[in-house]
């Protein structure tokens, strides 16, 4: 499952847009610098994705999630490793807890306002370019391995994830994750349609 | 419209209502308890002007998004602190997590909705929680210091107490070398023995954690064959068979049983060998219904004829009965038809 060049160069682009704006946000609000990069963007499969957050992150993920209907239907995600969410809230906050694995509910809640500003502000950007609508859900952190996650979501059969590696550096250090966007197949199309419009408006 | 929102003044949540300037709409009951400012006296007043730091650009720019429709807004307490403090300075600071989301009302005016989940209690057990995991961390790695320090301590010791019992048997040997056959040659051979078997034990214990029961058939047959092969003639066809139960004893008990059987190794390769030092040594341990028992057998001509064990003048007659003692057992000295020591122990001893 590939995104075809013009597609893919106009998604990477969007994708930036909307980093590049909550890094803006993240950046008013904290004491610590916050680079966002996204260093790749591609479509894959939902079972794909198992697949690659398992081979990539590990079994016990921790990730932000938030619905969407209007224009599109589907949900977001901001996925990373239990031990890379951990060290982002760290990293943040400025302090360096005991704990191993996973988040308390503070600690999670910190990560829910992170996911929050970085969903927010790509998919508001998505919104505003593209001139799509969109209602969301509040925030849910939400932990397990890569299957739940999934599952998590409810996506029907045909669904396609647009998925951005995303890199946090703070305090120099580097935090991975990734934002799964999770699309059915109708709603990818009016994506595609969408963005082929934007293209061809920019040229 | 404000009556629709009455429900909300039941729900564990502190729940605030403001229209598109930021002014108060409906403020619940919860909302005023947690903050200690009513309902009438906020209602239509902007929500900034009791909490100024919604004033702020950080919150502003946040807040507006939701206005024009734009998707819910989290405020973490780690990233925003208490956001609807008691207006009592002295209250405890409660831990509050605050979702902003908004909606259309009937009017038609966009209004947004800031639930504030209050997260005190949660965030008291988490923390003591920590608290008591740092301490027990903290803790462990003394703990571990400690146990590494005593580690290191007991086998410098260890080495150290090798070198001299290996100092003092070779010093015992220069002596033999230069003694003539005779008493003072004999002294120095049980000496020898003795030290012998302080030094295989030694060793054992130094394999071993110090505090571990010793396996006594691995000991005893160790300090036995050397002891043995040091003490019967040249060139002797002398035979030893062992059978030693698979036991595990304490250390005081397998040092004091390795004594016994070294001096009673000694009587019975002294005087229980023939002429020819061709006899057999026999030595037996096992479990019985009330501890154990230990025999050291030789087909000699046994213990001379009068013997009293109580009565006589034999160091190494004298140590089995001491030792016999402080396990709790018994030594018997039977002479049928070779010598044969048996000495019972307390297993618990």
């Amino acid at each position: 499952m590939t995104l075809e060049k013009d597609l893919h160069d106009a998604l990477t682009e969007l994708i930036g847009l909307g980093i590049g704006k909550a890094a803006d946000v993240l950046n008013s609000m904290l004491d610590s610098h916050i680079i966002l990069s996204i260093p790749s963007v591609r479509l894959v499969a939902a079972d794909e994705l198992i697949l690659i957050l398992s081979r990539d992150a590990g079994r016990n993920l921790s990730a932000v999630q938030m619905r969407y209907t209007g224009s599109m239907q589907g949900a977001v995600e901001l996925i990373f490793s239990s031990g890379e969410a951990g060290k982002l809230v760290d990293c943040i906050i400025g302090e360096e807890t005991v704990m191993e694995e996973g988040l308390d509910s503070i600690r999670a809640g910190t990560l829910c306002e992170v996911g929050n500003i970085v969903i927010n502000a790509l998919m508001g950007t998505l919104s505003n370019v593209l001139s799509l609508d969109f209602t969301y859900t509040v925030p849910a952190f939400i932990e397990g391995d890569a299957v739940r996650l999934v599952a998590d979501v409810g996506v029907p059969e045909n669904s396609v994830v647009l998925l951005a590696e995303t890199e946090f550096l703070v305090e120099s250090k580097s935090i991975r994750g990734s934002i799964a966007v999770f699309f059915s197949m109708a709603s990818f199309r009016l994506l595609e349609e969408k963005v082929h419009r934007y293209s061809g408006g920019a040229l | 419209m404000k009556a629709q929102f009455d429900l909300l003044d039941h729900v564990p949540l502190g729940v605030v209502v403001c229209d598109e300037e930021l002014q108060a709409f409906f403020w619940n009951t919860c909302i005023e308890d947690w903050t200690g400012i009513r309902r009438e006296e906020i209602v239509g007043k902007p929500v900034g002007s009791f909490f100024p730091r919604l004033n702020t650009e950080r919150y502003r720019t946040r807040l507006k998004l939701l206005i024009e429709g734009g998707p819910p807004v989290i405020f973490s307490y780690q990233l925003n602190g208490c956001v609807f403090p008691h207006r009592d300075p002295k209250r405890i600071e409660r831990i509050q997590h605050v979702t902003a989301t908004n909606f259309l009302g009937k009017d038609g005016k966009r209004y947004i909705l800031l639930a504030v989940e209050d997260r005190t209690e949660v965030s008291a057990r988490i923390r003591a929680a920590r608290q008591e995991l740092a301490k027990r961390i903290e803790t462990e790695a003394v703990l571990r210091k400690s146990v590494e320090e005593k580690e290191n301590l007991m086998r410098e010791l260890n080495h150290r107490v090798k070198n001299n019992l290996n100092m003092i048997l070779s010093l015992i040997n220069l002596q033999k070398d230069s003694a003539q056959e005779g008493p003072m040659r004999e002294a120095l051979d049980d000496l020898d023995g003795r030290i012998r078997s302080f030094s295989v034990l030694h060793e054992a214990m130094h394999k071993q954690d110090a505090s571990a029961m010793i396996r006594i058939d691995e000991y005893l047959e160790k300090i036995i064959r050397e002891l043995f092969e040091s003490l019967k003639p040249p060139f002797s066809t002398a035979g030893l068979t062992m059978d030693i139960a698979q036991l595990e004893l304490p250390f005081h008990t397998a040092l004091y049983l390795g004594l016994i059987a070294s001096e009673s190794l000694t009587n019975a390769v002294k005087y229980g060998l023939g002429s020819y030092g061709d006899g057999t040594v026999s030595i037996k341990l096992a479990k019985t219904p009330s501890g154990g028992e230990m025999s050291i057998t030789d087909n000699g001509p046994g213990f001379p004829q009068g013997f009293d064990p109580a009565g006589g003048e034999s160091l190494g007659v004298k140590l089995i009965q001491l030792l016999t003692e402080e396990l709790g057992g018994k030594a018997r000295f039977e002479s049928a038809p070779g010598a044969r020591i048996v000495v019972t122990f307390n297993i618990d001893t």
